[in-house]
């Protein structure tokens, strides 16, 4: 990733550009543009050979105007408080752009659980809840997993808070495992969120989903469940890029006649890898990892990391490509951008594109509140329901203002979060 | 036939004519709609005959595309083919999954409707001329009244699983068996429509519910078979299709009286009970049962007799005799007299214009089922809606009976009332209800003995004549042997006879005789007279090969010889005994 490219002033810059657009005035941009509170604190574990060591963690919560704070906690090495300040922001657009009552934040620890034992992540967990117990909850600011979490450090964070609270509460954080508060569907619900948006775009576009060929950049969960929908509603995938963990690198496997997601599956590890070897005999061309971007196809889906499309490779995208589905954070930076909005292809935006497990979190959520869960179809019904809603309002205010894709979607949620603020009396 | 358009969530359910979701094809019935829809256009393109509206209801078809998508994501064919009660898989398929292609469009779709539905099976082979798999699968309504759309959504997605589950319903399986078809080639579409009726209370219900058929299989004396028929019944049709007592007559001599032997007979034979959807409180949740909205209500205990006014008359006991219309005294009959002779709706009129114009487009015979309703307000104007369209298949093959006389030797029996047409010579087996031990308490054992040994048959790959009393199919265990299609399914010739105990009364059950058609059975109506010729002592001298105690299998020495002339609906089974036809 390129170390000069700061994700927090990227998100300034986008809303500046937006609080243009709507003409905010200087109390609604100062307060927008910042978050509302930080927490940074220290989080010290005994380690298993005895030694101690302090973890640096961050909540930054950046709006509740629509409702409690939403949003992942993120283990990683080079977690910067940049990073979490802007994907706290992203998260108060994403819920505001797809109606759910909650607001934004995003949180974090510097370490690497690659290089940690379950004990020692236990205890960052623990950790982190005891320095944060009063700032967060189901009705104050709602955690899930992201980057390097996973439902068993979610489970681990909620007996930490029961207990200090003395207490059940199952609603106080999200992508807990099914059974044990957790909602059917949330495993599927980013990749096939993104597809419900790329389906209602094609519709618009008069294009029959049948028709159409996509490339995939990245083959996690959003990407393995979008690639799913995506051929079960008629759409072929010719390529997928994934990480090597052993090359650190990363490749894309193409196939003409389109992939074989079973097969592919198949042979792909746990982090999403798939087997080279075993690819090239399964007649998979085996390219370097930035091809997925030049496939001659009609859909582009990054749906794995961000700054992906940039100023540098947004050349390379084939004339063919009519639309580009942003299932992953920031894949596409302003520079990108323009060149995109000058080439007329539509663009899903991130927020909007990968709400589906946010939407689901809070489905999740809900459920845990009432102590009652729902049926797969229940959930899924919903999803669509509510990503499909969202699409459309998007789409219509881009149609009627003609304004691009991210443009109308950033109108949308910094207006309801604008309005809302208001209401309160806040600004 | 793929008629009708996109489901679109922008316009929602409520489109001209009918809407599908997914991709595949739409099966039988819906194809049937979609040809009704089209005949509906040209002959009717003003939506009225007569001063009664008439059309399709509103109507979505979930294609046979879905089911695939949903049969294999859960991988449902594992237990659908094993052998788990019918209530193991249909709850399997109940928890199973419609995934991301189409949990979404199913619930834009309930959003957008606050009728009750009806949500009916329409598979690939399902009444199609030559697959004759007319009834085999459920039909379920739901109330579609509940306050939140969630309720509504799993209520539902629910009765559609319920539906694809009834495909591999033991029934079903054994069926497929025996007509040596793959039951994983079967594909099955779904159509969701509104009920056609309106709300009494806590009841909806249409006020008529009918099913005409254009050919009659069983004319009374004075009337040729192409008069056709229709039976009416108050409330749901599912009171037609299963058999119960409802009004028979003929569309084209509508005044014509009904062969009652008298009054007691039609009083005793007239319908009683109506089915309705149940718009109160659900008492019993149970998904896995057809019934779970409806109710099923006496005529005796509505609150408005009045509803009754074009649908009845009044018996009046001192004088022993009927009074069209409703009055202040005296029990209602439901003989369909005001609508029928008096003309109070003009149903009659549609009837024979509709019967005409399907006969035209379709070029065959044709069998439809319909729905009135009066509408809510006194001033709103009728509405006929069209449910089904069906051909039927009359083959054309000439039977020319040969001269008979009542006593002789060969002959076993000889009928008036027979349906089909055409000639076997291939039975060598007789599988008859024993009459020295029949009893009208035990024909629901009665019906379960025969389908022990049916399924004999079935593997033995035999065809047998089928003797009993009282009517073949009837869901009144009351009225005859309640068996259902696949229980009968190797019989190649069924008999109904009469007993002093049991009165032969002919089954209405349309869908019972639609498979009856499609497989040319031969279908015997033997009354008091005629049964004076069945040879019960020659029957009863072959030797057996199984018995219960209610029911004998019987193996022949030689084939019996049978032969239906359709055209006068007249036949006759020969022994054979010293000679061969």
């Amino acid at each position: 990733m390129d170390k000069s490219f700061n994700a927090f002033k990227m998100a300034q810059d986008q809303f500046d550009a937006v609080a243009d657009k709507l003409n905010l005035n200087e109390a609604s941009r100062e307060f927008l543009r910042t978050p509302m509170r930080e927490y940074h604190f220290s989080i010290p574990v005994k380690m298993d050979d005895g030694t101690s060591k302090v973890f640096r963690g961050f909540r930054i919560q950046h709006n509740d105007a629509l409702g409690p704070c939403k949003g992942g906690i993120r283990f990683h090495p080079q977690e910067t408080v940049d990073t979490v300040r802007a994907l706290s922001m992203w998260m108060t657009w994403k819920t505001s752009v797809v109606d759910i009552p909650l607001g934004g934040s995003k949180g974090g620890v510097i370490c690497d659980p690659h290089n940690l034992s379950d004990r020692e992540q236990e205890q960052i967990c623990r950790g982190w809840v005891r320095q944060l117990h009063k700032n967060v909850g189901p009705l104050r600011d709602i955690p899930a997993p992201d980057v390097m979490t996973n439902g068993q450090h979610m489970l681990w964070m909620l007996d930490e808070y029961e207990t200090i609270t003395g207490e059940k509460y199952p609603g106080m954080i999200t992508g807990k495992p099914v059974g044990m508060g957790g909602s059917l569907g949330r495993t599927e619900a980013t990749g096939y969120g993104a597809i419900f948006t790329v389906r209602e775009a094609l519709k618009e576009m008069k294009l029959s989903i049948e028709d159409t060929t996509a490339s995939f950049q990245g083959f996690g969960n959003v990407s393995q469940y979008a690639i799913k929908l995506y051929e079960q509603l008629g759409g072929k995938t010719l390529c997928i890029s994934s990480w090597d963990q052993q090359d650190q690198t990363s490749y894309a496997f193409y196939k003409k006649e389109g992939i074989n997601l079973n097969e592919l599956l198949e042979i792909t590890d746990r982090f999403g890898g798939v087997d080279k070897r075993k690819a090239k005999d399964l007649g998979y061309e085996v390219l370097p990892g930035d091809k997925w971007i030049e496939i001659d196809c009609d859909i582009l889906i990054p749906a794995a990391m961000e700054n992906q499309i940039t100023g540098e490779n947004v050349h390379k995208i084939s004339s063919k490509v009519k639309l580009i589905a942003e299932g992953a954070n920031g894949p596409t930076t302003p520079e990108a951008d323009e060149v995109l909005k000058e080439r007329g292809i539509f663009i899903i935006p991130d927020f909007l594109c990968n709400a589906g497990g946010v939407t689901c979190s809070y489905f999740e959520q809900v459920q845990c509140n009432m102590n009652y869960f729902w049926s797969k179809d229940e959930v899924l019904g919903k999803l669509d329901y509510k990503m499909t809603t969202a699409y459309h309002k998007v789409s219509k205010l881009a149609r009627e203002k003609k304004l691009y894709m991210r443009d109308a979607a950033y109108m949308i949620s910094v207006d309801r979060v604008v309005r809302a603020s208001v209401a309160r009396g806040w600004i | 036939m793929k008629s009708g358009q996109k489901f679109d969530r922008e316009t929602g359910f409520f489109h001209d004519g009918f809407t599908y979701i997914g991709t595949g094809l739409p099966g039988g019935k819906a194809s049937g709609l979609a040809l009704s829809q089209n005949i509906l256009k040209k002959h009717f393109p003003e939506g009225d005959i007569a001063g009664m509206q008439v059309n399709i209801p509103h109507t979505t078809v979930l294609l046979s595309g879905v089911f695939d998508v949903f049969m294999k994501e859960n991988n449902l064919y594992e237990i659908s083919l094993s052998d788990a009660s019918d209530e193991d898989i249909a709850l399997s398929f109940i928890n199973a999954s419609f995934g991301g292609s189409y949990a979404g469009d199913l619930f834009y779709l309930i959003e957008n409707i606050d009728k009750p539905l009806a949500v009916r099976s329409s598979s690939i082979c399902e009444d199609s001329l030559n697959e004759p798999f007319a009834g085999f699968y459920e039909t379920k309504m739901v109330a579609n009244n509940q306050v939140s759309s969630t309720e509504k959504y799993n209520a539902l997605i629910n009765a559609i699983k319920y539906v694809y589950a009834s495909l591999f319903f033991q029934q079903s399986k054994k069926y497929f068996q025996t007509i040596n078809k793959d039951i994983c080639k079967e594909k099955m579409a779904v159509i969701v429509q509104e009920v056609v009726g309106d709300r009494h209370g806590d009841n909806f219900f249409p006020y008529i519910s009918g099913v005409l058929k254009s050919y009659n299989f069983y004319p009374s004396e004075q009337i040729e078979p192409d008069a056709g028929f229709a039976a009416l019944a108050f409330g749901l049709g599912k009171t037609i299709v299963d058999g119960s007592s409802c009004w028979s007559y003929c569309p084209r001599y509508p005044r014509t009286p009904q062969p009652f032997n008298n009054m007691k007979d039609l009083l005793n034979n007239t319908q009683k009970e109506y089915w309705a959807v149940n718009l109160g409180k659900i008492n019993n949740y149970n998904p896995v049962a057809e019934t779970e909205y409806l109710v099923h209500n006496s005529i005796f205990d509505l609150e408005d007799k009045k509803l009754l006014r074009h649908i009845c008359s009044t018996y009046d006991y001192d004088n022993d005799r009927l009074i069209m219309g409703v009055q202040n005294y005296g029990a209602p009959v439901l003989d369909f007299a005001p609508v029928l002779r008096a003309e109070t709706l003009p149903l009659n009129t549609v009837i024979n214009q509709i019967i005409k114009a399907c006969e035209d487009e379709t070029n065959s015979k044709v069998e439809i089922e319909f729905a009135v309703s009066l509408g809510a307000a006194n001033n709103s104007q009728p509405r006929f809606g069209f449910l089904q369209l069906r051909p039927i298949n009359i083959s054309n093959e000439i039977i020319d009976l040969p001269e008979i006389s009542d006593n002789s030797e060969d002959l076993l029996l000889t009928s008036q009332k027979v349906m089909g047409n055409g000639r076997s010579n291939d039975i060598f087996d007789i599988m008859y209800i024993r009459p020295e031990n029949f009893n009208i308490q035990y024909t629901n054992q009665i019906a379960a003995d025969i389908a022990e040994l049916n399924a004999i048959f079935t593997t033995n790959k035999r065809k047998y004549l089928l003797i009993g009393f009282g009517r073949w199919g009837t869901s009144d265990p009351w009225c005859g042997i309640p068996v259902k299609w696949p229980q009968i399914s190797n019989a190649k010739v069924i008999v109904e006879t009469v007993l002093p105990s049991m009165r032969a009364d002919f089954s209405q059950g349309a869908h019972f005789f639609h498979n009856m058609t499609a497989h040319n059975v031969f279908y015997f109506s033997v009354d008091k007279e005629d049964a004076k010729n069945l040879d019960w002592n020659w029957i009863q001298q072959q030797k057996t090969v199984n018995e219960t105690k209610f029911v004998k299998h019987v193996r022949l020495k030689q084939n019996l010889t049978v032969l239906v002339d359709g055209r006068h609906s007249k036949g006759s089974i020969f022994k054979n005994e010293d000679k061969k036809q």
